[in-house]
């Protein structure tokens, strides 16, 4: 029986040292991992954010370029406000009535697009903010140019700036 | 047993060493890829400036002298959140056609945005093809 519970050289264990030297390494890079996981999870967020409003100014402006090729003439007010205008697309010069609608809407701040301000067909365009959505048109001499200036303004409050130009082609 | 008597420290630090560089290797990738994000930003507002540029020349006269070919545009400033980042200018080339007669049957048109970010160079060039 003695021979038995003699305890053996290799089956010792730990020393507090060890376990002490094995525990503080094992907090700082458990910290040191967490810290990072919780910087770059954070990092990524703000830049996923960023790329989507990016892409959202991309597309609105994308967008109103396209429409306004395909217009015959725009006019552009200043409604709700001179930083958020509306533009109106008309078929032709002499049509009295606009067939198609880009505005910004004070209820959500979003830019919106349709055949009616507020009817059915029309909503938003994209989920971002926009902090100024404004044109300008010239007609100097022949065709209806229309300037579009747009700042959105991303989840985590960064802004993006986009511009376009078009002309009216019909 | 010989093989049962776990890390040594060196081993441990040797391990934790390791780890730790891989670690920053991925972290210097993520802040590659803001950097990238940033970057691509300004070069969209350069994408849009070029197309914006490119489709106001459309409303010049074909005869306009900024037209004709070998015609390079003084400099105008590119600016992205009322910032002045850079330039934009265009130019216009002889474009040789097969199909068509002659051997400079077409303009090329070129505008290109050059911009300055973070002590880098860098620009975007948009063209388009244009009948004299």
């Amino acid at each position: 029986m003695a021979t038995l519970t003699r305890p053996l050289r290799t089956e010792r264990g730990l020393s507090l040292t060890e376990v002490t030297v094995v525990m503080i390494l094992g907090t700082m890079i458990m910290a040191g991992l967490v810290g990072f996981y919780l910087a770059s999870q954070g990092l990524w967020l703000d830049a996923s954010t960023q790329v989507i409003t990016q892409r959202e100014a991309s597309l609105v402006a994308s967008a109103v370029r396209d429409s306004v090729r395909n217009a015959g003439w725009a006019r552009a007010t200043s409604v709700p406000d001179s930083l958020h205008e509306q533009l109106a697309l008309y078929k032709s010069r002499t049509d009295p009535v606009p067939y198609y609608y880009f505005w910004w809407s004070g209820g959500d701040s979003l830019v919106h697009a349709g055949p009616s301000v507020g009817g059915a067909g029309s909503g938003p365009m994209v989920l971002s903010r926009a902090d100024r959505f404004q044109f300008s048109t010239s007609a100097a001499s022949g065709p209806v140019a229309v300037r579009m200036d747009l700042r959105l303004r991303t989840a985590n409050g960064a802004t993006v700036e986009v511009g376009t130009f078009a002309t009216c082609r019909n | 047993m010989l093989n049962e008597r776990g890390f040594s420290l060196m081993e441990a630090l040797t391990g934790a060493t390791i780890s730790v560089i891989a670690v920053l290797g991925l972290a210097y990738s993520f802040g590659v890829g803001r950097g990238l994000v940033n970057r691509y930003e300004v070069a969209r507002a350069a994408l849009g400036e070029a197309q914006s540029q490119l489709e106001s020349l459309r409303l010049l006269r074909p005869g306009d002298p900024t037209l004709a070919f070998g015609y390079v545009s003084p400099p105008t400033p590119f600016r992205y959140e009322g910032a002045t980042l850079g330039n934009s200018n265009w130019r216009v080339l002889a474009y040789d056609e097969p199909s068509l007669p002659g051997t400079r049957n077409l303009k090329r048109v070129v505008v290109t945005v050059r911009w300055q970010q973070d002590a880098r160079t860098d620009s975007v060039s948009l063209e388009r093809l244009w009948r004299p």
